[in-house]
């Protein structure tokens, strides 16, 4: 072998696997096919030709597998999931301060705004309006970036408290953009796994219309907290029944879509996760002074550990299917 | 042919290499000695360029595998259009001429209304 031949081989290097066995060999004969007599080195224009296809075509099958139908299907039962969690988490709060607030001048009207946004982006994923999705998807995410800015005045540590929402809607606008030409969430989920995925919100609702009745808020004044035979509080067993219900529908989705399900979902849970571990490690219950430190902190966590988290699923899914294909071909022999 | 006719334009490799590839089957090399001949030296693909260009094509249906061949112990593996290239190809081919075309009467006019500059 020429030193010329092992530095192309080298080159060769920067494209995936599957590429360099297709088409390594036949391009190697290519690339000394158009060799000067004695050239030692690969041409600067070749070697920077070789590094950026073999860049490109890595990029490509990455976006090329995460277009395929499994996960697009998944993009869209996770786009669900999540504009239900941002529609339910301004929803409750709206709620609350509609029925239980006194204040006949509270400012609920960005609540308003954000519950009224995710639940239209909800229904236009379940009943398969993509492009609509899409659309109303980012004017969401305008909406809670604009919901944080208006609040600032009043309150300084919104933009720290908050911005676990403008996070879990850019994830939820991306995985809309890649649900765009996948099928509507309803039909991944089937009729059983629909009417489970909804049934939550049913559970939700019961379960607060019961700490309003009188007698349970006379309870929690005097207790604090109600509890079913004294084991598990109202609040938790609504929580545990409603998740319950989620996790059986999702389970719907068939062995094609559950895997890649998780990995979606994964960032979508861990985005309030890192919110709370911020907000305990910089000490959020004595009001720190907002500094741009402590902001660009906020952002690179919030933002940061959710992908990681991902970054983590999408290695350990991976890992599981590579595992299943070899016991599968091993299997077959 | 509506839809190949409705898709957007193929960038000028791609045309290159399905024009190279329309009269016969050829191999990767001779695919660039041929780009490189059509256009008078103007355009030299280059090998990573060239089979990114291939893949694709390949990935799309327009171009197949002709036949394998081992040279100086080498794998040389010649191309051929497959019929939906050759329906990309016309089509193609099509609007570049109505462009053509346009832009010669719209340059006529121009010349026989005295637009062109003294």
């Amino acid at each position: 072998m020429t030193s010329l031949e092992t530095r192309y081989r080298r080159l060769l290097g920067a494209y995936p696997a599957d590429h360099r066995r297709v088409y390594a060999e036949e391009m190697l004969g290519v690339l000394l096919a158009g060799a000067r007599p004695g050239q030692r080195c690969p041409d600067l224009g070749e070697a920077a030709d070789l590094l950026c296809s073999g860049m490109r075509a890595r990029a490509g099958r990455s976006w090329f597998a995460l277009r395929s139908s499994g996960w697009r299907d998944a993009a869209a039962v996770a786009a669900l999931v999540g504009a239900a969690l941002l529609a339910a988490s301004a929803g409750r709060r709206l709620l609350d301060a509609l029925v239980l607030s006194q204040d006949p001048d509270l400012p609920a009207g960005d609540l308003v705004a954000r519950t009224a946004v995710w639940l239209l982006v909800f229904f236009a994923v379940a009943t398969g309006l993509r492009r609509s999705a899409v659309v109303l998807g980012v004017g969401g995410l305008l909406v809670e970036a604009g919901a944080i800015v208006a609040g600032m005045p009043g309150e300084p540590l919104r933009p720290i408290r908050m911005s676990w929402a403008p996070m879990l809607a850019a994830l939820v606008v991306t995985m809309l953009v890649l649900a765009r030409r996948g099928r509507p969430a309803a039909r991944v989920l089937g009729i059983r796994g629909t009417w489970l995925t909804l049934a939550p919100a049913a559970v939700a609702l019961w379960g607060w219309v019961i700490m309003l009745s009188s007698p349970v808020r006379a309870l929690v004044g005097r207790a604090g907290v109600v509890q079913i035979l004294g084991l598990v509080t109202v609040r938790d067993m609504v929580l545990v029944t409603a998740a319950a219900l989620v996790a059986a529908g999702l389970w719907c989705t068939g062995t094609g879509v559950r895997g890649r399900l998780v990995v979606l979902l994964v960032p979508l849970a861990a985005v309030p996760l890192a919110q709370e571990l911020y907000e305990f490690v910089v000490g959020m219950r004595y009001e720190p002074d907002v500094t741009v430190g402590l902001v660009v902190a906020d952002i690179l966590v919030v933002a940061g550990l959710p992908l990681l988290a991902a970054a983590l699923a999408a290695t350990v899914h991976h890992g599981q299917q590579t595992f299943t294909i070899s016991v599968r071909r091993r299997a077959g022999r | 042919m509506l839809r190949l006719m409705t898709e957007g334009p193929l960038r000028e490799p791609t045309f290159l290499v399905l024009t190279a590839l329309a009269e016969t089957p050829q191999h990767g090399y001779a695919v660039i000695e041929d780009v490189a001949r059509m256009t008078d030296g103007r355009v030299r693909l280059r090998a990573g360029t060239l089979y990114a260009a291939l893949d694709r094509l390949r990935n799309e249906g327009l171009i197949e595998v002709d036949r394998e061949e081992v040279v100086q112990s080498r794998l040389r593996r010649y191309y051929r259009l497959s019929g939906l290239g050759e329906q990309r190809l016309a089509a193609e081919t099509s609007r570049l001429r109505q462009q053509a075309t346009l832009a010669e009467s719209r340059l006529s006019a121009r010349r026989h209304f005295g637009g062109a500059p003294a």
